[in-house]
């Protein structure tokens, strides 16, 4: 704290300076001064009380100043302690009764005066009442001083914080001309917030968040939200793992009283769905070309940051992306929000609002803006037109590659190295950066079974029928632990993965330093085995695959656009 | 304990074979279950030892508890490997 600690209590001077030339009164001062603790100094001329006044570190909580001297007239210092003694109070003493004189004294800056005689008394009162009004002036001082300069921090602050909250959101809103949205903060801060973002694959994310209470507490929960939206929506990841990954996350990072309700769209025009994940947030609305309700989505889902992961539900609702209808999300500030006729504005209300001509929400912001007190809590809206959405011309794209590239990764695992290297996981980890995600899916499974098919039949020589027989899982992992303590420098796997843009084609290679052996049978598999449609699987996901005799080179070539 | 749900990780390959059988013997040891659903909505990479899996779960689930089995949110490649496998054959899908 800044502040120091007023003292209410009239506490006496304790230091006083008394200018008077009279020793009867010097004496008289003396006297009583002492009686009441008082350090006192007595100055008889006006030369020697300038000489003390201008003294470095001098200090005294009271003056006493005689206005006949030997050498002139008291009244005539006073320049000189208002410069030297700014926190001294000055109490003009005289028999001179004249009030134009001690009016032109106050102009001066004296705090009180006394007329001679002095009743010792009266003068030890306005003592204290003058010490006391300098100390209050002065703790009023510094508290002002200390005011400011935390009025200065806080406003430093807050435009550090503007502009970083105003930078992030910035960088992540693409301008979609189907996407129109409305915020009203109650605040110089917002604690709702729309933010938009188009996945690789052309579908766009629509997040309309609303964080607990309004102001900076609010936008900063909103803080951890953002980057983890954008990378995965860039992605164009399913929305129930980014609905889980923000949950996950911000329950770590909030306080347990803090939660950000959250409505999170994934329009997805390429199969025609809208996947719409509701925590905690009024329903969304879907209205038809005359702006009917034809469908409305309430949540039931908690909103983001209470639950932990495994209470957590994170499935979507789907429903089927229309032309020419209109979905809206807003938050509770909407329907909270009272008019200037006290009244609340109901869903049924806001749908008229909605369909009013003009600019999109023009009929919302003019009942926000004109016929509503300002807001307490902080109010927005996103309307989204699907016909925009449909007609987009990135919405029909293709997975696009957009940049060359090429690679051919050679691998050749010898000995202990083949069990302890994920070779599948780390590929697809790296793959995962550079193409798109159905594809690099794709080449998981089809690595892992290649991987798992040369290491475990073709090197170690582990057969699958053991599976089938009771608890047949444990014994194979049995057998083969065994026999990868045996392996040797010559037990190898050699991998090749080959990467052409231009084509958009991964080609796979891959020998094993095994026998070989036939798989005619492929095509027999029972599906009901829990073993063995590894080379099933190949073929579904591969664009072709050939078995190289005598069995222990596979070549499998995969191509990416879908 | 009536309805269990699982969910199930990202990779969803043999490298998770262990933990999923030590999670089903001790579902399955419970009485009163009367679903097992398994939530694949985080799981994006899968390989034929996640069927295997999910074949030997439903042979342990009819000789013991005899519970529905639903499969939960599985999506893009993970959800055509399913369907491929006709896993649709021993489990419901939602």
């Amino acid at each position: 704290m800044p502040f120091s600690n007023p003292s209410l209590n009239i506490s006496p001077p304790y230091s006083v300076l008394v200018v008077e030339d009279s020793t009867v009164f010097t004496l008289m001062y003396q006297h009583f001064l002492k009686e009441k603790g008082v350090v006192t100094t007595t100055c008889l001329t006006l030369e020697d009380a300038s000489n003390v006044i201008s003294r470095p570190q001098q200090h005294f909580d009271v003056i006493l100043l005689d206005n006949h001297l030997t050498d002139g007239e008291g009244v005539t210092l006073l320049p000189m302690i208002k410069e030297q003694l700014k926190a001294t109070a000055v109490i003009m003493v005289s028999a001179n009764d004249d009030a134009d004189f001690f009016l032109r004294a106050f102009n001066q800056g004296i705090d009180d005066y006394a007329l001679k005689p002095v009743n010792m008394d009266l003068l030890w009162l306005k003592m204290k009442k003058s010490v006391h009004q300098r100390r209050l002036e002065k703790l009023n001082n510094e508290q002002r001083e200390a005011l400011n300069q935390w009025r200065d921090a806080e406003l430093q602050e807050q435009a550090l914080a503007r502009h970083l909250i105003g930078a992030m959101f910035a960088k992540i809103r693409s301008d979609v001309d189907a996407i129109h949205y409305w915020v009203k903060p109650s605040s110089q801060f917002s604690g709702d917030s729309v933010i938009n973002c188009q996945g690789v694959d052309g579908s766009d994310y629509v997040m309309l968040a609303d964080a607990m209470g309004h102001g900076l507490t609010a936008a900063v929960s909103l803080m951890p939200v953002v980057p983890i939206f954008k990378a995965m929506a860039e992605k164009a990841l399913p929305l129930s793992n980014i609905v889980f990954e923000i949950n996950s996350k911000l329950t770590r990072l909030l306080p347990q009283d803090r939660f950000v309700a959250v409505i999170i769209l994934h329009i997805q025009p390429a199969s025609k769905i809208i996947d719409i994940w509701n925590g905690s947030m009024p329903p969304v609305l879907v209205l038809d070309e005359n702006g009917q309700l034809v469908k409305q989505l309430d949540s039931d889902n908690m909103a983001l940051g209470i639950l932990p992961d495994t209470l957590f539900s994170v499935h979507p609702e789907r429903i089927e992306l229309r032309d020419n209808q209109r979905i809206i999300m807003f938050s509770d500030g909407v329907i909270e929000t009272l008019s200037n006729n006290g009244e609340l504005l109901s869903q049924e209300a806001l749908i008229p609002l909605l369909n009013m001509p003009g600019n999109p929400l023009d009929g919302v912001k003019k009942y926000f803006n004109v016929d509503c007190p300002p807001a307490s809590d902080d109010i927005s809206i996103v309307q989204i037109n699907t016909h925009n959405i449909i007609q987009s011309p990135k919405a029909n794209r293709s997975i696009p590659i957009e940049q060359q590239s090429g690679f051919l990764i050679e691998h050749t695992l010898c000995g202990a190295a083949l069990e302890l290297l994920d070779i599948p996981g780390h590929f697809s980890d790296l793959l995962a950066r550079q193409l798109p995600l159905p594809l690099v899916q794709k080449v998981f499974t089809v690595l892992t079974e290649l991987y798992m098919n040369a290491f475990e039949h073709g090197v170690l020589g582990l057969s699958s029928e053991v599976k089938s027989q009771e608890n047949g899982f444990l014994t194979f992992y049995e057998q083969k632990e065994q026999r990868v303590k045996a392996l040797t420098i010559e037990h190898k796997v050699e991998l090749k993965v080959q990467w052409q843009s231009a084509l958009s084609r991964l080609d796979i290679y891959i020998k094993d330093s095994g026998h070989g052996f036939l798989h005619g049978d492929i095509k027999d598999t029972d599906l009901s085995k829990s073993y063995g449609r590894g080379l099933r699987l190949i073929e579904h996901l591969a664009d072709s695959l050939e078995i190289i005799a005598p069995g222990n080179a596979i070549r499998v070539v995969l191509v990416g656009s879908n | 304990m009536e309805k269990h749900s699982i969910r199930l990780p990202n990779k969803f390959d043999f490298h998770y074979h262990r933990v999923f059988n030590q999670d089903l013997d001790l579902l399955l040891a419970k009485s009163d279950l009367k679903e097992i659903e398994l939530d694949f909505s985080q799981v994006q990479y899968l390989d034929s030892s996640a069927l295997g899996m999910l074949v030997l779960m439903s042979k342990k689930n009819e000789e013991s508890a005899q519970a529905k089995l639903v499969i939960r949110g599985a999506q893009g490649n993970a959800l055509d490997i399913l369907e491929m496998a006709n896993m649709a054959k021993l489990y419901a899908f939602l």
